[in-house]
């Protein structure tokens, strides 16, 4: 396989992957009721009605009606339009941005934080006694505390830092409306991270013990090379390489985060934004959010891959011999 | 035994979920309120009169919820229907993740590489956001039946999040058909069918087991998540306040319900919130050092 048709395979594959994400995000409408196809969708978040004991019940002739107006929707140029009235593509251009500077910084955060832990962890800690497994069930105890613990334990320590000892944070702990600044980002921010960058050090301190029993890391060791020579100058760049592979794995967990911290104080992202679509039954919103967040994970996908063929020339060997995406 | 070959990540794992699981399964046993039985006023024992949510003391040893329900039974309870879930959840993905991880470990090429795609981008999608909408649509706390409305979630997280279990089985898959006991095998004339049953399941239970138990931990972060979203198994019921606003009552004890009422007063009895939010961590916290422990002492 050339190089030509390895990516042309790939753009098929993703092709096929963006349809396979229309075809689901689609398909709640055959569990849609009478009251959840009224139209214009629901101003109101909760209908008491709606609330009432009901039994399920699917409705599979709506999916076909469903999926042609939405392709001659596409078709038209259009993802829809918001239960607002506005265009989505326009509520994209005012909402993702904020979202994905907070994802964008709290990747970059993880993926560099983790990596240098992972380091000290391998290096420093995993030769003191007793130090590694601390370090380990450190990182155990963080990757299990879900953001919104974090989030909340978060903003009580400000209020609280306030009413006790009067520091004043500003406004970080309320919800922001409207556009904000870089430094009304940091609360959200730090809450998804710290999930993120345990998780990366995890799999990053893994790693950096895979490559010891390597043949050019014991090389290197019967040479007398320093362990802390040995694993910057031979051991960091594989495990970068390999550590790439992660990158789009973190990007869905602080996307499901970010969900999350949007959703329940306000933050205005576009994830924020897809409850509250979802709650009023929009699937032009949850399919257009679907298709944004696979086709960033393909992007990613895509330059990890590039970088990995990149840094290694066996990874580039066996991309264009024929791997998968 | 010496004290450093015990195996601290099980162990630790073990005895947070064995005690989970002694006090939910005998909690009829223990002097608990009952989980329903709310009270409108609380005579504290300095003679003031309290209304709920009532603080932790004078008999609510975790305090109580704004109905004036027992915190800590309604806690125990509610684990009776939300550990259930979490482990049919991961049950379900492990099924899954195993078919589909065997079949693109184990088909010809063309299918197998479509199947490793697949599975690589639904690792990728947040399974929340398929699930937020499935669940929002089918609402299936709203019939009424606990099991009906378990088995609803359990299918629902079970199909949105195998990606990870799939790929964990064709990689420890690919992983054991590179062994020379397979080559052996393959060279003595043993079929597909013959090495899959006869030499490669035998070596899947164990990444099966430690699978299914980190799994559980994930399913419930994403249990905890969905009830921020208004999206819980124990149901709920709203009526309209003399506002004309949406006023949410919740029954059923059971943990996403109760973080889901506890969010509105996180600031004003963060106890409500924080209780629930620490039963979720240190039962996440069990499930993976449980799982962490059992692949050091099997994988190594």
């Amino acid at each position: 396989m050339t190089r030509v048709s390895t990516v042309a395979h790939r753009i098929t594959t993703a092709m096929l992957l963006v349809l396979t994400v229309i075809l689901i995000a689609n398909l709640p409408i055959v569990f849609f009721s009478e009251d959840m196809l009224a139209s214009p969708p629901r101003a109101y978040m909760y209908n008491l009605e709606m609330f009432q004991e009901r039994h399920v019940e699917l409705n599979i002739s709506l999916y076909p009606e469903r999926l042609k107006s939405y392709f001659s929707m596409l078709a038209d140029g259009t993802l829809g339009k918001t239960v607002e009235g506005r265009l989505i593509t326009r509520d994209f251009i005012k909402y993702l941005p904020t979202t994905y500077t907070i994802v964008g910084l709290a990747m970059l955060i993880s993926i560099t934080l983790g990596l240098a832990l992972g380091f000290i962890g391998s290096v420093f800690l995993g030769h003191l006694r007793g130090v590694g497994p601390i370090y380990m069930a450190l990182t155990t105890v963080t990757v299990s505390a879900p953001e919104f613990v974090l989030l909340a334990l978060l903003r009580v320590f400000l209020v609280k830092a306030y009413s006790n000892w009067g520091i004043d944070f500003g406004h970080l702990y309320y919800p922001v409306l409207g556009n904000v600044k870089l430094g009304d980002h940091l609360i959200p921010l730090i809450s998804i991270s710290i999930v993120a960058v345990a998780y990366v050090a995890r799999i990053s301190t893994g790693f950096f013990d895979s490559v010891g029993p390597q043949d050019y890391i014991r090389t290197a060791k019967s040479k007398g090379v320093r362990p802390f020579r040995i694993v910057s100058g031979h051991a960091l760049k594989n495990v970068f390489v390999d550590i790439l592979d992660a990158v789009p794995g973190v990007f869905g967990l602080l996307i499901a985060s970010m969900m999350v911290i949007e959703h329940l104080y306000g933050y205005p992202g576009v994830v924020g934004r897809f409850i509250h679509h979802a709650h009023r039954f929009s699937l032009d919103y949850v399919t257009a959010v679907a298709l944004v967040v696979t086709v960033t994970y393909l992007l990613l996908d895509g330059v990890t891959s590039a970088m990995q063929g990149w840094l290694d020339p066996r990874r580039r060997e066996v991309q264009v011999r024929g791997g998968a995406v | 035994m010496p004290l450093r070959k015990v195996n601290g990540y099980a162990l630790t794992g073990g005895l947070i979920l064995a005690s989970i699981f002694i006090v939910v399964v005998f909690a009829d046993h223990l002097p608990l309120r009952p989980p329903l039985q709310w009270h409108r006023l609380l005579i504290r024992e300095d003679g003031m009169v309290a209304v709920p949510p009532f603080k932790p003391g004078n008999g609510f040893i975790l305090g109580s919820d704004y109905m004036g329900r027992d915190v800590l039974s309604r806690l125990i309870y509610g684990a009776r229907l939300t550990l259930p879930i979490a482990l049919s959840v991961a049950l379900a993905r492990m099924v899954l993740g195993v078919v589909l991880g065997g079949m693109a470990a184990f088909l010809p090429a063309w299918v197998a590489g479509r199947i490793k795609d697949f599975t690589k981008v639904s690792t990728g999608i947040p399974a929340l956001l398929f699930a937020t909408i499935f669940l929002w649509v089918i609402r299936p706390w709203a019939t009424g039946d606990q099991v009906e409305s378990a088995f609803w979630f359990a299918l629902i997280l079970g199909l949105t999040g195998w990606g990870r279990t799939a790929d964990l089985i064709r990689r420890r898959i690919e992983t054991l058909l590179g062994r020379p006991f397979i080559e052996a095998a393959v060279a003595a004339g043993a079929n597909r069918w013959r090495i899959l049953v006869k030499h490669i399941a035998p070596h899947l239970t164990t990444t099966i087991i430690i699978g299914l138990v980190l799994e559980a931990a994930q399913s419930l972060i994403m249990l905890g998540q969905l009830a921020l979203f208004g999206i819980v198994a124990g149901g709920y019921q709203m009526f309209s306040n003399s506002s004309d606003r949406p006023y949410i009552v919740t029954y059923q004890p059971e943990w996403g319900t109760m973080l889901m009422k506890s969010v509105e007063a996180v600031w004003s009895h963060p106890h409500l919130f924080l209780y629930v939010a620490v039963a979720f961590f240190v039962t996440i916290l069990g499930f993976n050092l449980l799982g962490e422990g059992l692949r050091r002492k099997w994988e190594g």
